[in-house]
């Protein structure tokens, strides 16, 4: 059986849809609240950094960030099923693939975070600091809102590196977009299914790179 | 109101081991608007950001109103910090915040303000600085000038009693660079700010200042406030504040080079010269400006016009007598 009725086809692609949009919008929050801070830390950390300066910390971070970064998704997907177990209570269907995904997306927004910082010009980081701000507030009054654009840019860079690879989430059982490709189109020749699910991510992808890339000429055109 | 004692600055060690300041000390009192003037790669710059410890002197003490910054703890620095303003020659300005933002920057570190106080001390900054009319503007919509204005307003914000000025108007032109000056002279005669300023412009310091030192490879050559630098005939700076660099004359006559740190008390020697010794005078070069308040100046004169000319050393005393440094040609 290599056909597919369209109400069936659309209904696949319905579920499909969600899933992913389902695994790849929780994994972006939680990809933020632990890229964000981890990125933070290792720009202040970093040598040269006109505050702070520790190089034992940022040697740890760096580390275990590249780490998270140079495991094959597929590999990490695996090798977290334990972790996966005790956080999300599963280790099946789209939730237990949120954490893997978040294991592999953050290390990658960390870094991101840590160039848009880099950006901010060291003059107005000591200005602040000559205004006798503390580390906090040189953190949430200047680093942060000056590097916005940046971080901005980042999102939408991390969230599209999330839809590919919540593409391999089917191994995990986590359904999705991808899966779908790979169980219809790989596994069962379904050339039909295949194509329509690559048309969705195609758009999918375009809409989150649209939406990030407005967001952030919106920001940048004021300033 | 700042004493800085015996400092110095050296960076790296070993072989590598950079002096940049050495052995600075002064005295800037309350009210003053004090210059250190420099070639590039003086020190000028890691002077002024060791007076509120941008860079952490390796000797030396700097005490701004009688507390030694050099030997306070973090909280404490910063505390101190934020009653010393700075502004900078690229102005560092948050672009992510409008110019009233910018503003209130220091006010939300300092803390203690509620939003309403807050927005009338920006808008009393506004009015000092003259940006009524800028306040929602974002700094990529201003023009340097403007930037620095807000930069003013940034750095006394706080109630701050001293403001250090990096190169402020390097990187300004010449018609901002002025308005620039009058509005640093403004905030220093009404609100009472005491300026520390470097600069490699002459024209600054002969503006706005009401003292100033020389620095040269980390070493401070002289200091004093301006009319004693220009009364004083051996002071490089004073006499580097002497308008009208003389020519060498080509006039055939009794030439002479004056100089004077008060021309109101020399000019009426010049002109009586003329009638007391029976001469013709005439001026060849040179120019007078008033610099600290006081008229300052250098001329170029040819005494001609009788059979017998006077002997030079008669003409010399004559003007000598009133307060000029003379040097016959």
């Amino acid at each position: 059986m290599n056909t597919i009725s369209p109400a069936e086809l659309a209904e696949v692609l319905l579920t499909g849809t969600g899933e992913t949009l389902y695994m790849v919008g929780v994994a972006a929050v939680c990809t933020l609240l632990v890229g964000l801070p981890l990125g933070v830390l290792l720009f202040l950390t970093s040598e040269g950094a006109p505050i702070g300066r520790a190089s034992g910390l940022h040697a740890v971070l760096s580390a275990v960030v590249n780490v998270g970064r140079s495991l094959p998704f597929i590999i990490l997907l695996i090798a977290v099923i334990p972790l996966t177990r005790f956080i999300a209570g599963t280790t099946l269907g789209s939730t237990a693939a949120i954490v893997p995904l978040t294991l592999a997306a953050a290390p990658f927004y960390a870094r991101v975070v840590q160039l848009a910082l880099q950006e901010v010009d060291r003059g107005r980081i000591e200005a602040a600091v000559a205004m006798g701000a503390t580390l906090g507030q040189i953190v949430h009054k200047v680093l942060l809102p000056e590097a916005l654009p940046g971080l901005l840019a980042g999102v939408t860079l991390t969230v599209v590196v999330l839809v590919s690879f919540s593409a391999m989430a089917g191994v995990v059982g986590g359904g999705g977009l991808g899966d779908l490709a790979v169980r219809y189109g790989y596994e069962r020749f379904n050339t039909e299914v295949m194509l329509a699910t690559v048309v969705v991510l195609v758009i999918l992808v375009q809409l989150i790179q649209t939406l990030g890339d407005w967001l952030v000429r919106r920001l940048a055109h004021r300033r | 109101m700042i004493r800085v004692e015996g400092l110095q600055k050296t960076y790296g060690r070993g072989e590598r081991r950079v002096v940049a300041l050495e052995d600075v000390s002064f005295e800037v009192a309350r009210g003053e608007i004090f210059g250190i003037l420099g070639p590039s790669g003086a020190g000028k710059s890691t002077l002024i950001r060791c007076l509120n410890l941008l860079e952490q002197p390796t000797a030396g003490q700097v005490f701004v109103d009688g507390v030694d910054l050099v030997a306070l703890d973090a909280p404490e620095l910063r505390r101190q910090r934020r009653r010393i303003g700075m502004i900078f020659q690229h102005f560092h300005l948050l672009h992510s915040r409008t110019v009233a933002a910018n503003i209130a920057l220091p006010l939300e570190i300092q803390g203690g303000y509620s939003g309403l106080e807050r927005e009338r001390r920006v808008s009393e900054l506004i009015d000092i600085v003259g940006l009524n009319g800028r306040e929602h503007a974002y700094p990529s919509q201003l023009s340097g000038g403007q930037k620095q204005r807000v930069g003013v307003a940034r750095a006394l914000a706080a109630d701050s009693s001293v403001l250090l000025s990096d190169e402020a108007t390097s990187a300004l032109d010449a018609d901002s660079t002025a308005s620039v000056l009058d509005l640093l002279r403004d905030v220093n005669r009404r609100l009472g700010v005491t300026i520390v300023l470097i600069t490699h412009e002459l024209n600054v310091v002969k503006s706005i200042c009401t003292s100033a030192a020389l620095l040269e490879r980390g070493r401070i050559i002289e200091k004093g406030s301006l009319s004693e630098l220009i009364a004083s005939s051996n002071s490089r700076l004073g006499r580097s504040l002497l308008p009208g660099e003389l020519p060498a004359s080509t006039h055939g006559g009794q030439v002479f080079d004056l100089e004077f740190a008060d021309a109101e008390a020399s000019s009426p020697a010049i002109t009586a010269l003329a009638g007391a010794l029976n001469v013709k005078v005439q001026l060849l070069a040179g120019g007078i400006e008033l610099v600290a308040g006081r008229r300052v100046g250098r001329l170029q004169i040819a005494v001609t016009g009788t059979d017998v000319p006077p002997h030079p050393d008669v003409v010399a005393r004559f003007l000598r007598a009133g307060g000029a440094r003379v040097s016959p040609r």
